[in-house]
């Protein structure tokens, strides 16, 4: 416990009171917060394997339909559906990829819809490529410019199971002259049951 | 430099010292001194304690004050990360070797009697008798082999289990880790060979163990070209065995 008398000068005065005013300035200027949550990122195109860290992922293919039939079910969009097919490669320990969303030119957000034999997330482990389809059911002012974005932190309304995690978005390459046609096409897609991902479902079958 | 001059904390002494004003100058405020302060006194003759003697009782408070802070904010890891993965590794052996992995679950729904509702003791005995590639994969109860997929390597396990009989296997994990740490096969089910549980032959009823100790082969795909390093046993978590393989 401190007794007597303590020496207070203005010029401690104005050092206490500017280093104060200094850190509160600081701290309300720089963007800590989105600063450090915010995920990691990767940027690619229809085809690319994106290195994720915790998998590698591949979107193998885009199409648009207005139909999905699966084993079950036949499913008819409101809009149209944007299917993707991709392939998960977990590289770390057995995940669970729960993030797939839709983004469009607007920034306006797309989750995937539970039909036929779509997913919605996808489990897997190391040692072996596994193939699922996403469909979304978007309107046609959402066809242009669209994004996809995966990831195995779910899309809650503020990304916040993504914080500081890798996070895929992926152009679904469709352009704005593209987007009228595909959107009156009346296309019907059959998607392939989730399962280990072969040639066939990667689209290495189909070149050459 | 102008001083300003007041009284710190109220305690024994300060008062001790007449408040005299400077000479030649009127009584009540010096110059350069804020309304309401005390002039000083004449220094103390004691010798004064040093910054670290005075807040002796203070330091030995802070590492207690860290603990606390640290506690109070992250008292949920165990509810949340602990009980959700393989974080206790309660035995270490070599491939040979018997590793003996004790854990403790709340039984809710088992069909022993009076099991049910209790806190169990689950204690299993295994030895990992052979990690070797393969080239095809067993055909399961039915219908056709899995053909191992394109990029992958299929590793057999065979383990030696031994444990009480209607000791409850529910969850068993055959975990294959790399010497980059990557763990294959964390999977309870062997999606390969359709059985659903790996502690047991493919033909179980149920999850309980029958004999007192039998022989089981589990299948894992892995990365091409990856040195396996262990192999892990497990029932969820947290806790696990390590068998280090040569």
């Amino acid at each position: 416990m401190r007794h007597g008398r303590r020496r207070v000068t203005w010029r401690g005065t104005a050092l206490v009171v500017g280093a104060v005013t200094a850190g509160c300035a600081l701290v309300t200027a720089l963007p800590l917060d989105s600063g450090v949550d915010d995920p990691f990122v990767v940027e690619g195109a229809v085809g690319e394997t994106l290195d994720l860290d915790y998998a590698e992922l591949t979107v193998t293919d885009v199409r648009v339909a207005d139909t999905v039939a699966g084993f079950a079910e036949t499913a008819l969009a409101g809009g149209t559906f944007v299917v993707v097919d991709v392939t998960w490669r977990a590289t770390q320990q057995a995940t669970t990829f729960a993030g797939a969303e839709i983004t469009d030119a607007r920034g306006r957000r797309y989750w995937p819809a539970a039909l036929g034999d779509c997913a919605v997330s996808v489990s897997t482990q190391p040692g072996y490529a596994w193939h699922a389809t996403y469909c979304f059911d978007v309107p046609q002012e959402a066809l242009a410019g669209a994004t996809v974005r995966l990831a195995r932190g779910s899309q809650s309304e503020e990304y916040a199971e993504q914080r500081r995690d890798a996070v895929a978005v992926v152009g679904l390459g469709i352009t704005a002259d593209e987007a009228p046609a595909l959107w009156e096409a009346t296309e019907t897609v059959t998607p392939e049951p989730q399962g280990f991902a072969t040639p066939a479902t990667t689209g290495e079958g189909d070149e050459g | 430099m102008t001083t300003l001059v007041t009284p710190a904390v109220p305690g024994p002494g300060g008062e001790h010292y007449p408040r005299q004003p400077a000479p030649g100058l009127p009584p009540g405020r010096p110059p350069g001194m804020l309304p309401g302060s005390v002039p000083p006194g004449p220094p103390s003759r004691a010798p004064r304690r040093g910054w670290w003697r005075r807040n002796a009782v203070w330091l030995l408070l802070l590492p207690l004050a860290v603990v606390v802070a640290a506690g109070a904010s992250s008292f949920r890891v165990w509810a949340f990360w602990w009980p959700t993965g393989l974080h206790e590794e309660v035995d270490r052996v070599a491939q040979g070797g018997v590793a003996h992995l004790t854990s403790e679950y709340l039984d809710l729904w088992s069909t022993v009697p009076g099991r049910a509702g209790t806190t169990v003791v689950r204690e299993v005995d295994v030895t990992v008798t052979g990690v070797e590639q393969v080239t095809a994969l067993p055909a399961p109860l039915y219908g056709d082999p899995t053909p191992i997929p394109e990029g992958s390597a299929a590793y057999a396990v065979r383990l030696h289990l031994a444990a009480e009989p209607q000791t409850d296997l529910l969850g068993c994990q055959v975990v294959l880790v790399a010497d980059d740490g990557t763990r294959y096969g964390e999977d309870t089910s062997d999606a390969l060979t359709g059985t659903l549980n790996r502690c047991l032959p493919a033909d179980a009823e149920d999850s309980l163990s029958v004999e007192p100790a039998w022989d089981v082969t589990s299948y894992v795909l892995v990365d091409p070209g990856v040195t396996v390093a262990e192999v892990w046993l497990a029932f969820g978590g947290p806790e696990y065995v390590t068998i280090d393989l040569p």
